[in-house]
């Protein structure tokens, strides 16, 4: 019996090993070479005064969903820059920021073959352009979905657990 | 299914555990919590190995394409994983304790926590949860983790978190039986120590070649995570020695040990709630009430107890004199501790400033070098100060006998420094307080080793005191790293193919880019000849590769090791033709941080053995150094 388990987990230790050197297709603009670009620009306090030290976020959206963002401080003129940008319709791109307890962002743009750089200045404060955070895509959630009650599983091991401390405290009071 | 049945039974036998261990019984079904528990990880395991997709967990961390070797990795990538590691780890590590029949509540304490963290898994982060669909491939690893150093930084952590939860047991059974056994308290903490140094050790290595910035350290919260109990330990490794000569801070070291473990809780929560955004936020989803439960629970408890139990700790001795030995660690733990709040204050800063003023501040690398560079200094001259100094009163003839010589070479050492065109006040004082300390190392062995027969009888004799001396020279040497960061130079290179470019006595020649495919991903590698005198010494390879479901192009660094300077270089762009842009690194010294995280890992491995004789050869060392007369000792 030890012989055969043995022999079943190399098996399948042995089979996803061999998986696991097959080669996949990778997403389609991964044709003959990296075409990236730059989105840069500044932060503005009321569309005038650079802001340095602040923090903006790159905001990526695929398909919709808000899939990535990557945090960045700007520089001491108050610019930043983001580089290895996709040039592609697939991938859309938002610059946002909180200040003071409010959140500011730009239009949604995207990099096109033609257009290597982008210019993606934020205003917050008077004429900023305020908008709630968008929704994260189920895969990057931080929150479990909210449960209704408990599954058997659950049942089960809250039913055992109960039985366990009963059966310690019988076996004391024997003793 | 096997695996989440193995969960769900294991926690009732855990409960089971415990509650016989409080009733008094020692160690019953310790093993079988184990054995389960060791079940459930190597199912979850055998899923990432065998693709199950339909379980949600592996589907979010595993693909077809990655790498067996990060599969079997894969119980770690992730939340529920973790926590199912952390639970396995902390089994197994009862399961060893229970071979030296520690007192019942050592048990109870454990199982304690196995519980805490099995009552998440099942109730909230069940690793085995079935997503109802069946896709034929998943989503795959993040890219950054896809790296050697994470497939033993995470363990090494974990582990080095997990044994805190010993020493913290064992001063629990202490408090309720009125006996502290700090051998075996200190014996745990400093395992525990070793093991998170060199974790931390493992991480920095992993930021410094696979986040392309090309520094090891910056003050993210989960950096900060695994630093905090390690300065705690750090403290309670210092101020047991005071105990254990000289019959003092009883309390004081209690209250480090459960500190040391509070903080091990506090750092995995911040590590997996994800609750102050940073680099490392791969959790996926919050539990945090529940830690914030369970950190409460242990906080109550432990004040409680030393309430309850405060009359163990009447009747120690008190300092006499602050320019004594005992004085010299009253000082150090003062420090550790005054690092360990700033620390504190500046990594929970994020999330004050947004419960208070609706709105996230943060401080930065800036605030913390701030904090740390003067209490680093004040450490590293005392590393040389403390061991020279004598028990209860300062001695005559102190300065000139041990410090003169010392001072003098430092005071040169700062000079040479200054004129080789050092001019900022953190490298001077480390270039002074450096060879300070390896002055009173070097006289210290020579010393000992004249009264002793050879340097490796004194390791054999008194390897607590001389293990602690390596650790201190592998203090001095990652302090040489660190300060060497202070003249990190960074350049932006945009090279066409076939051009060369000369830089801080370096010559670079790029030659060609190539498209390259691996197994799970495919991108662009560059091909950097780096020449120096005009010899070819190494071929750089930077790249950019692009991974599946992963929406950008992810680094890869490529760099030339020296002793006394790190050349790292970062591909930025290949534009169409065929022009590249490079970010390149001056890293000078860099390669102290490692040598002296290795050195302290040595002497930690050197202070573990036991030593050789019952004698208490330190005594008799530092009679016959002249530091500490016998009656004042005894």
């Amino acid at each position: 019996m030890k012989t055969k388990l043995a022999f079943l987990i190399l098996f399948v230790f042995v089979s996803g090993s061999a998986l696991g050197k097959e080669k996949m297709p990778i997403s389609p603009h991964a044709n003959n070479q990296v075409k990236t670009g730059v989105i840069k620009g500044a932060l503005l306090k009321d569309g005038k005064n650079p802001l340095p030290g602040a923090t903006v976020v790159l905001e990526i959206v695929q398909g919709g969903n808000l899939i990535l963002t990557i945090p960045k401080r700007t520089d001491p003129k108050g610019a930043f820059q983001f580089k290895n940008i996709f040039m592609s319709p697939e991938f859309s791109y938002a610059i946002s920021s909180e200040f003071e307890g409010k959140r500011y962002s730009t239009d949604f743009v995207s990099l096109t073959e033609k257009e290597i750089e982008k210019r993606l200045d934020l205003i917050v404060g008077e004429g900023g352009q305020e908008s709630p955070p968008l929704e994260e895509s189920p895969m990057n959630k931080t929150d479990a979905p909210a449960k209704k009650g408990f599954n058997e599983y659950q049942l089960l091991a809250i039913i055992l657990s109960i039985g366990a401390i009963a059966y310690a405290f019988l076996r004391r009071k024997k003793k | 299914m096997i695996g989440e049945l193995a969960l769900i039974f294991a926690m009732p036998v855990a409960i089971y555990s415990f509650a016989a261990s409080l009733f008094g019984a020692k160690n019953r079904s310790v093993h079988f919590v184990t054995i389960l528990v060791a079940l459930a990880s190597v199912m979850l395991t055998f899923a990432f190995v065998t693709d199950r997709f339909d379980i949600d967990y592996v589907y979010q961390y595993s693909n077809v394409g990655l790498p067996l070797v990060y599969k079997l990795a894969g119980i770690w990538a992730g939340l529920e994983g973790s926590l199912l590691f952390w639970a396995l780890l902390l089994a197994i590590c009862a399961s060893i304790v229970s071979k030296a029949k520690p007192p019942a509540i050592v048990n109870a304490v454990l199982q304690a926590i196995v519980i805490f963290f099995l009552v998440m898994i099942v109730f909230q982060a069940d690793p085995f949860t079935l997503s109802g669909a069946h896709p034929a491939d998943g989503h795959g690893l993040n890219p950054l983790l896809q790296n050697f150093y994470m497939l033993i930084h995470p363990p090494a952590i974990y582990l080095g978190y997990v044994i805190f939860a010993v020493p913290f047991a064992y001063v629990v059974a202490g408090l309720v039986s009125g006996e502290m056994d700090f051998t075996k308290i200190r014996n745990w903490t400093i395992v525990a120590w070793l093991l998170l140094t060199f974790g931390n050790l493992l991480g920095a290595m992993w930021a410094y070649v696979e986040l392309g910035w090309g520094g090891f350290w910056a003050w993210d919260p989960v950096e900060n995570a695994g630093i905090l109990p390690w300065f705690t330990a750090c403290a309670f490794l210092h101020s047991v020695i005071i105990h254990e000569s000289r019959k003092m801070l009883k309390l004081w070291n209690v209250v480090l040990v459960i500190l040391s473990f509070w903080l091990t809780i506090f750092g995995t929560f911040i590590t997996r709630s994800g609750i102050i955004q940073s680099v490392h936020s791969f959790s996926d989803m919050t539990i945090g009430l529940y830690f914030i439960v369970f950190l409460s629970i242990v906080t109550i408890f432990s004040v409680a107890m030393l309430i309850w139990k405060r009359d163990l700790f009447k009747g120690q001795k008190v300092l006499k004199n602050i320019f004594s030995r005992e004085g010299a660690f009253y000082i150090n733990n003062f420090l550790f501790v005054l690092a360990l709040v700033g620390i504190l204050c500046g990594t929970l800063l994020p999330l004050f400033a947004e419960w208070f003023m609706g709105h996230k501040a943060e401080v930065g690398a800036p605030f913390f070098n701030r904090i740390m560079a003067p209490v680093g200094i004040a450490l590293l001259f005392l590393t040389g100060i403390g061991p020279q100094m004598s028990w209860v009163k300062i001695r005559a003839g102190l300065f000139r006998k041990e410090f003169l010589l010392p001072l003098a070479l430092a005071a040169a050492a700062a000079c040479v420094a200054y004129l080789y065109g050092i001019r900022l006040w953190f490298p001077l004082c480390v270039a002074a307080g450096a060879i300070f300390v390896l002055a009173t190392i070097a006289a210290e062995f020579i010393r000992s080793a004249r009264i002793e027969k050879s340097f490796y009888e004194l390791f054999r004799m008194a390897p607590k005191r001389f293990g602690g001396l390596i650790v201190h020279l592998g203090i001095v040497l990652l302090f040489i790293g660190i300060a060497g960061s202070a003249y990190k130079t960074e350049y932006t290179l945009k090279m066409v193919k076939g051009e060369k470019n000369a830089i801080e006595g370096y010559e670079f020649i790029y030659n060609s880019a190539d498209w390259k495919d691996k197994i799970d991903a495919e991108g662009v590698a560059t091909d950097v000849t780096l020449l120096k005198d005009r010899r070819a010494i190494a071929t750089l390879n930077p790249a950019l590769y692009m991974y599946k479901n992963q929406p950008r192009p992810f680094g890869q660094i490529d760099l030339h090791v020296g002793l006394l300077k790190d050349v790292y270089l970062a591909l930025e762009n290949v534009a169409d033709d065929g022009s590249a842009e490079f970010e390149l690194t001056m890293n000078p010294l860099i390669s102290f941080v490692w040598l002296g995280g290795i050195v302290m890992l040595l002497g930690t491995v050197v202070a573990i053995f036991p030593a050789k004789t019952k004698e208490d050869i330190e005594v008799v060392l530092d009679e016959r150094l002249g530091r500490a007369p016998k009656e004042e000792i005894a």
